[in-house]
């Protein structure tokens, strides 16, 4: 949806610059405009390629932005006999944060997934409550999604690098 | 190139790629763990406008003879990821193969997200009954 809304703002950007160099240039098809261009005419006319040549620059930037979002973050390829197998890290990615998320102790955790000679990497940086010893969690953490990861994606993953992020003020709410 | 023709004695047969694709695309969501097909921003867009689309998250690419299909799909959590894309290659390969007659080359999946069911989220040892 994001990259919908940026694909969005980047053609309406690229429209209006494109009107504004066109009527600097001192084209006036553009009908609805033509008032505009009355007044434009004489010393507005450079103010007007500015802009309009700003509002392109921006167009075409978040354009370009739009685009690279839509490049997935990676894949992990599974060996398949009848052909590929892969599997995108945002899917990996998603599996981590559930399985790390649900340890008691974890209030909240982010990830970022890398490869390292065809096994996964994950650093983790979560967010703890003081009710468990640190360390003990950790350790939990990096088994749990270890194992978890393997389990289920089948690929072997070399090492999970947990940063405590910080200790949240106050407990977790006793009663869900 | 976009239907397989197939020659007999009584003409030309031919099978326009959307029906790959929407063989492949059922084949490939009856299977067990599969929470559904992930589509483009097109096929969102499309999904929105209350259109069904069958061959969404389905790429097929089909010869005078032969077939090869891209699947991209979205996994139920909990199941094992590679028993389920096997269990989708073989299924879309015989679906296929049946029901077209093109011999199916390659069945490639794509797994792009997992799907949690929201009444499987539970704590981990509630602390109060």
């Amino acid at each position: 949806m994001d990259r919908f809304v940026i694909a969005l703002a980047a053609l309406l950007a690229l429209a209006f610059g494109v009107a504004a160099l066109s009527l600097a240039a001192g084209w006036n098809g553009v009908l609805w405009a033509v008032d505009v261009i009355m007044a434009a005419r004489g010393a507005a006319r450079l103010e007007s390629a500015l802009t309009g040549l700003l509002a392109a620059a921006v167009g075409v930037y978040l354009l370009a932005l739009a685009g690279q979002r839509e490049t997935e973050p990676g894949n992990i390829a599974l060996p398949g006999e009848l052909g590929d197998v892969s599997v995108s890290l945002r899917a990996v990615e998603s599996l981590v944060l559930q399985a790390a998320s649900s340890i008691r102790g974890v209030r909240e955790a982010t990830t970022r997934l890398g490869q390292e000679e065809g096994r996964l990497t994950v650093d983790l940086s979560v967010l703890v409550t003081s009710e468990r010893p640190v360390p003990e969690l950790a350790a939990e953490v990096q088994q749990r999604v270890t194992r978890h990861v393997q389990d289920v994606v089948g690929v072997p993953v070399g090492r999970v690098s947990v940063a405590v992020r910080n200790i949240a003020s106050g407990h977790k709410a006793r009663v869900e | 190139m976009s239907n397989a023709a197939e020659r007999s004695d009584l003409g030309e047969i031919r099978i326009a790629n959307e029906v790959v694709s929407i063989v492949a695309g059922l084949a490939a969501t009856e299977v067990e763990g599969v929470a559904g097909m992930s589509g483009g921003i097109a096929s969102g867009v499309a999904e929105m406008l209350g259109r069904k689309n069958l061959s969404k998250g389905v790429r097929v690419e089909v010869g005078e003879e032969q077939a090869a299909v891209d699947l991209s799909i979205i996994v139920d959590y909990g199941v094992r990821i590679p028993e389920v894309a096997w269990k989708i290659q073989e299924n879309v390969k015989r679906a296929v193969e049946s029901m077209t007659g093109l011999q199916v080359v390659e069945v490639n999946v794509h797994v792009q997200g997992v799907h949690f069911a929201q009444a499987e989220e539970q704590p981990e040892d509630p602390r109060v009954k």
